[in-house]
């Protein structure tokens, strides 16, 4: 069930439709966070310019992220079908 | 560098491969009941055999028990016929030793034995030697019998003779001078020695 709410990014506010409200404000709080800590570091730089290396941070982390379960998924399939060849050899 | 898209479908095989390993991992795992339903039957089957075992082991114990007993006492059967033997060893060696002493004492007889066949042997060696010389010595009494006998009869002449040489003397008495009857008549008496000498010599042999 999606409903309407409203979050404050680098003093901006908006209105955002979600079906898991708790997510969405706790990942718009990080990124209202990492914006601003990047608002620190280059003081002076216009939003856009902020929210693009946002972007690319998290994106680099989402890239990262995916690298990370795919090699966990890959060990995990291949302990699993060790595991069901030593099963079926019993 | 994979672009977003290409780490999306690695991302996709690589679920789709956990998937199916999950789903062959989750059919192995519906089989494990029937699994444990033979490992427990195989199980029953072990706690029989062992049942089995730990019984014919209480058999066995009884039977190691009883053969226990029966080695104890055969022991001591074996400890009483040491005993014996050893006694029987001691009376061999008395045995052998007085056997070692019979075999001196034979062999001392036996050489007794040999001795007295070889003073045997030459008695009878002696005795043929002394048939041989009575057999001679028969022989020559049969000869000087014989001459005996010849002288005998030589004397009987003699004597036949001198009483004819007597009765001649006294017929021929005067014929004959005294010189000449004293010397016919020594002649006479030393024959007559001559023939008694003779025949003691012959006798006395």
């Amino acid at each position: 069930m999606s409903e309407s709410i409203k979050v404050t990014i680098l003093g901006s506010e908006y209105s955002l439709r979600t079906n898991d409200e708790e997510l969405v404000r706790e990942l718009a709080a990080e990124l209202d966070s990492d914006l601003k800590d990047l608002q620190q570091k280059l003081p002076g730089k216009p939003p856009t310019t902020l929210a693009v290396l946002t972007a690319l941070n998290t994106s680099e982390q989402h890239a990262h992220s995916q690298m990370n379960e795919l090699r966990e998924i890959e060990r995990l399939a291949g302990e699993i079908e060790s595991l069901c060849e030593e099963l079926e050899k019993k | 560098m994979l672009d977003s898209k290409q780490r999306e479908a690695q991302l996709l095989q690589a679920r789709e491969r956990l998937a199916r390993a999950f789903a062959r991992l989750e059919t192995i795992i519906g089989s494990v009941p029937e699994h444990i339903r033979l490992l427990e039957s195989s199980r029953d089957k072990s706690q029989s055999r062992i049942t089995e075992i730990e019984e014919l082991l209480e058999r066995e114990r009884a039977i190691t028990a009883q053969r226990q007993s029966l080695s104890e006492g055969a022991t001591e059967e074996v400890n009483a016929l040491n005993t014996k033997l050893e006694r029987v060893e001691k009376n061999i060696s008395e045995r052998d030793k007085k056997i070692a002493d019979l075999e001196k004492n034979l062999n001392h007889r036996t050489g007794e034995l040999i001795a007295y066949e070889k003073a045997h042997a030459d008695s009878l060696e002696r005795e043929q030697k002394f048939i041989t010389t009575i057999s001679h010595l028969e022989e020559e009494n049969a000869g000087i019998e014989r001459k005996l006998e010849l002288l005998k009869e030589e004397r009987e002449n003699i004597h036949h003779q001198l009483s004819q040489v007597e009765q001649k003397e006294n017929s021929y008495a005067l014929l004959f001078t005294q010189d000449e009857r004293l010397s016919l008549l020594k002649t006479v008496d030393t024959l007559i020695e001559r023939v008694d000498a003779i025949a003691h010599v012959e006798l006395t042999k």
